[in-house]
């Protein structure tokens, strides 16, 4: 999974490519450790994603737990039809911002 | 009707008859043996009086013959004797005369003899002389002259004497004068002087010479000199002062002795011969053969190989008379003998002895041609009395047989009355009574057969009711074995349409219903009973106890309750009520198809046999439980085995590994186990049909004592494509690939891979994380569609499917991340499934394809 990260002041913006699951969920988790501090916008582009595992749920659910308690909101676009229904099942429809 | 009524009759008249023929025919060889021996005995008298008196007539011929035969031979020997005495008179008077000149000379005048006339054939006195006289002396011609005074005499001797051929007197000087017929002879051939003559050459003279005076001498049979015919000369010297002077001969021709020989005849055959004191036979009228005369040159008789002719010739010579039997030329002879005493010689008479018997033989065989006639007179009256005697048999015979008609009739008449009452039973009616009242031994057989007629109606009675009954059971064995066949699960084409195995079963009863049954049923898709079992006893209980054993097995088996539970549950039902004391033997076994796991119980029976791919073959051996409907609250084990792809298990009952040759052998498990080895059939339906025919094979003529049932099921594998490799995280992306290559090659959706390559990971990840497996094995399948896989893991038992799903309705703050993975496992994968097999995680996921 290659991880491609745009920041614009405090905007972070992640471009995830190829598949997240328990062996590249890591990599994600080391991006986002140094990066949301100075971030009150995580906007996470899923466009070239092709799956996410439940690992890479883990990471999205610290991600979004963490953004909102510093009032700070996170965004997850481009979602693909598996990757949506990985959210609707596992109910993260209802706690993430998906566009 | 009409033969049979006679039949009691014909048998005492053929009895009757026969022992009357069997007296009369031992009287009747006794009597003919009789005469017969009579016969025999007055023709060997006969016989022998015609031989005796035979023999006595030949002893008489031939004493007679041997008499007359002697008696010929010593007339004829004294005849020639006589002959040669009046030769031997003349011979006397020749030599006195000789003497009486030497004597006194000069009383005699001289006389001239004349020589040889040639060609005289008359009677006349020569002078011949030897060469040595050509010039004679004085004296020589003096004694000449002197002795010339004999000539007349020896003229007159041989004139007067037929047997006598010539005289003469020869001198020692040389002179010699003889009178005979043949001066002509004197003379060499053309000459006119005689020829000279050397007298004292001549055996006569060197004979004469050696006798005394007076004394007479012969010469062999000599031929003669002049004449050439056969002669004998007498001689006998002429003495003066002591002194051989001069030897007087006459010569004689054998003629006389010839034909006294030749002339004599004796019977037909008989001859004569003379024999000279050489032993040579002289004249003989056999003209070949051993007698012949001068057969051969100096043959002596004395040394004939005939030794009883040799020893008769010795006789002979000896000067012997007498006579024997002998054989002559291979013929048996009389032969008589006479010496001629003055000669040497001997007379011989012979005679063919056959001849003189002759008229003996002629008698004797007389005698017997009368016998003979005597005993074919006696055989035609032996004949006549034979005839007589067997047309008295003929008369007796008939006789008998008008009497034995005349009395049996009396006997068999009852009998044929009874005999017609009979048969009006014979026609079925037995409630016919026989009325018979003869007061003997016919009524009490008439009762008897009344009697006889009542028994057989109650037999019949009874015997139908019976085989009624029987018909009946059967038919009804006969409906209940047909149920209980349909009863069993037809294995032909069962479960056709599953690939992951096979299976056949066949069960052969021993006789009606029996108490083997196999059974098969899937408790779901994945799972598949097996069961094997064999009631206790035969027949009808036998069958009735099975299908209760059956339905009860079918009933508690099924998904979800442990083997070994729902046995026991079976056995506690069986034994209730179990007041006969059955029990069954059985091993049930559920197999999942999915997994080759085989979980069974064995309740007493027979260990099945396991056949790997390989080839190997072992039995099963688990200990095994006890026998079901044996004891209540029994508890029972259940052990696992695990089949791979191509593994074979054979289950089979007693009947098979108990069944027994003619010898009482059993077929026994070790020959099934190499059976099993050397089959080479793979599908269980042919690998049954090669028991079977094994089995039947070793049976032989042996009867089939027990049911023969057998269930063989091949596990033909679960379909997986299996990797396996360490249960680390790393190797996730190899058993990605893995399964992503089969989803691929399947053209399995881009949608439908995604969701399992997911699954992949949440499994996969839990089982490296959190259960401390060293191996993880992932096994891939997919079929009409369907992708099926598995995880198996070393790792400590644990079931996630079982693990509460997560709240994904808690608000973000209260929301935890544990529990996703799984969780969107079971959402998304159509099925999922846990086992804990042989000690390891099984979790198996199917998910169809989309799109």
């Amino acid at each position: 999974m290659k991880i491609e990260v745009t920041r614009n002041e405090k905007k972070l913006t992640l471009a995830l490519k190829g598949r997240l699951d328990t062996t590249t969920a890591s990599k994600l988790e080391e991006t986002l450790k140094g990066s949301l501090e100075d971030t009150t916008e995580l906007f996470m582009d899923f466009l070239e994603l092709e799956y996410l595992s439940s690992a890479g749920l883990r990471v999205l659910l610290a991600a979004s737990k963490e953004m909102k308690a510093k009032d700070g909101t996170m965004v997850v676009c481009n979602v693909n039809e598996d990757i949506m229904e990985v959210f609707t099942i596992t109910g993260f429809t209802d706690i993430l911002t998906i566009q | 009707m009409a033969g049979k009524k006679k039949q009691i009759g014909r048998k005492v008249t053929k009895l009757l008859l026969s022992m009357v023929f069997l007296a009369m025919l031992l009287m009747g060889i006794v009597s003919i043996w009789s005469l017969y021996s009579m016969k025999d005995i007055s023709a060997d008298t006969s016989k022998e009086l015609g031989k005796t008196a035979a023999e006595d007539a030949e002893e008489a011929l031939e004493n007679m013959a041997g008499e007359q035969l002697q008696a010929i031979a010593v007339e004829k020997a004294d005849y020639i004797e006589e002959k040669f005495g009046a030769v031997t008179a003349c011979l006397h008077g020749i030599a006195g005369q000789a003497e009486k000149i030497y004597a006194d000379p000069d009383s005699y005048p001289d006389r001239t003899v004349s020589p040889p006339k040639v060609g005289e054939a008359a009677i006349a006195t020569q002078l011949l002389c030897s060469e040595k006289l050509q010039a004679p002396t004085e004296e020589e011609t003096k004694e000449l002259l002197k002795l010339g005074n004999i000539q007349d005499m020896l003229l007159q001797y041989n004139a007067n004497s037929e047997m006598i051929s010539s005289t003469y007197v020869a001198t020692e000087t040389g002179w010699m004068i003889q009178a005979d017929y043949i001066s002509y002879t004197k003379f060499e051939e053309g000459l006119e002087t005689p020829s000279f003559y050397e007298a004292n050459t001549r055996q006569w003279y060197q004979r004469a010479k050696q006798a005394g005076s007076g004394e007479v001498v012969y010469t062999d049979v000599i031929k003669d000199i002049h004449e050439g015919g056969d002669c004998i000369v007498c001689a006998q010297p002429v003495y003066h002062n002591g002194q051989i002077v001069a030897v007087a001969g006459v010569g004689s021709y054998l003629e006389t002795v010839n034909e006294a020989v030749w002339n004599t005849t004796i019977g037909e055959k008989g001859y004569a011969f003379l024999l000279n004191e050489k032993g040579q036979v002289m004249v003989s009228l056999m003209k070949e053969g051993e007698t012949a005369a001068y057969a051969e040159e100096n043959v002596d008789l004395r040394m004939s190989k005939n030794q009883q002719l040799a020893h008769m010739a010795k006789d002979m010579v000896a000067g012997k008379t007498g006579m024997g039997k002998l054989f002559i030329d291979g013929r048996e002879v009389y032969l008589a003998y006479a010496p001629l005493k003055n000669l040497g010689w001997s007379f011989v008479t012979v005679m063919d002895v056959e001849e003189v018997v002759a008229p003996a033989k002629e008698s004797q065989n007389m005698i017997l041609q009368l016998t003979k006639n005597a005993a074919q007179v006696q055989d035609g009256a032996i004949r006549r009395m034979l005839m007589l005697f067997m047309a008295m048999v003929a008369a007796v015979a008939v006789l008998i047989g008008i009497i034995s008609t005349l009395f049996t009739g009396k006997i068999t008449g009852p009998i044929r009355r009874l005999t017609n009452e009979v048969a009006k039973i014979d026609g079925g009616n037995l409630d016919y009574r026989i009325d018979i009242a003869t007061g003997d031994e016919i009524e009490d057989l008439g009762n008897a057969f009344n009697h006889m007629t009542d028994q057989i109606r109650q037999y019949i009675q009874s015997l139908n009711s019976v085989t009624a009954e029987k018909e009946r059971i059967r038919t009804e064995i006969q409906v209940a074995s047909q149920l209980q066949a349909d009863m069993l699960p037809n294995a032909k084409n069962a479960y056709e349409d599953r690939d992951e195995f096979s299976l056949y079963a066949i069960m052969t009863p021993a006789k009606g219903v029996g108490g083997d049954f196999y059974d098969f049923f899937l408790l779901d898709d994945d799972h598949l009973a097996l069961i094997m079992a064999d009631v206790s006893g035969k027949g009808v209980p036998a069958a009735l106890f099975m299908v209760v054993s059956r339905t009860l097995l079918r009933s508690h088996i099924v998904k979800g309750v442990p083997l070994n539970q729902a046995v026991e549950k079976v056995n506690d039902s069986l034994c209730k009520n179990n007041k006969n004391g059955m029990f069954v033997t059985a091993w049930i076994g559920v197999l999942t198809i999915s997994t080759g796991k085989l979980t069974f119980v064995n309740a007493g029976h027979c260990r099945p046999l396991i056949r790997k791919a390989d080839g190997t073959c072992t039995y099963e051996t688990t200990i095994s439980g006890l026998v079901l409907a044996g004891m209540e609250e029994t508890k029972y084990r259940q052990s696992e085995i695990r089949f791979n792809q191509g593994d074979t298990i054979f289950l089979y009952t007693d009947g098979v590994t108990e069944a027994t040759d003619s010898q009482n052998n059993l077929y026994g498990e070790r020959r099934l186990e190499q059976l099993m080895k050397v089959i080479k059939q793979q599908e269980p339906k042919d690998i049954l049909f090669e028991v079977w025919k094994d089995v039947n094979r070793f049976q032989g003529e042996a009867e089939q004592f027990d049911d023969i049932t057998m269930l063989a099921l091949r596990y033909n594998g679960n379909g997986y494509t299996v990797m396996t490799d360490t249960a680390k995280i790393d190797n996730i992306l190899k058993f990605n690939r893995f399964v992503d290559d089969i989803l691929t090659k399947a053209q399995f959706s881009q949608k439908a891979s995604t969701k399992i390559r997911i699954a992949m990971d949440e499994i996969f990840s839990n089982v490296c994380y959190y259960s401390g497996a060293n191996e993880i094995t992932v096994g891939c399948k997919i079929k009409d569609r369907e992708a099926s896989i598995y995880f198996e893991d070393d790792g400590m038992p644990y079931n996630p499917l079982e693990k509460p799903d997560p709240d994904v309705t808690e608000i973000l703050e209260e929301r935890k991340a544990g529990g996703l993975g799984i969780y969107l496992v079971k959402k998304r994968m159509d099925k999922t499934l846990y086992e804990f097999v042989e000690g390891r995680n099984r979790l198996v996921i199917v998910k169809e394809d989309e799109g």
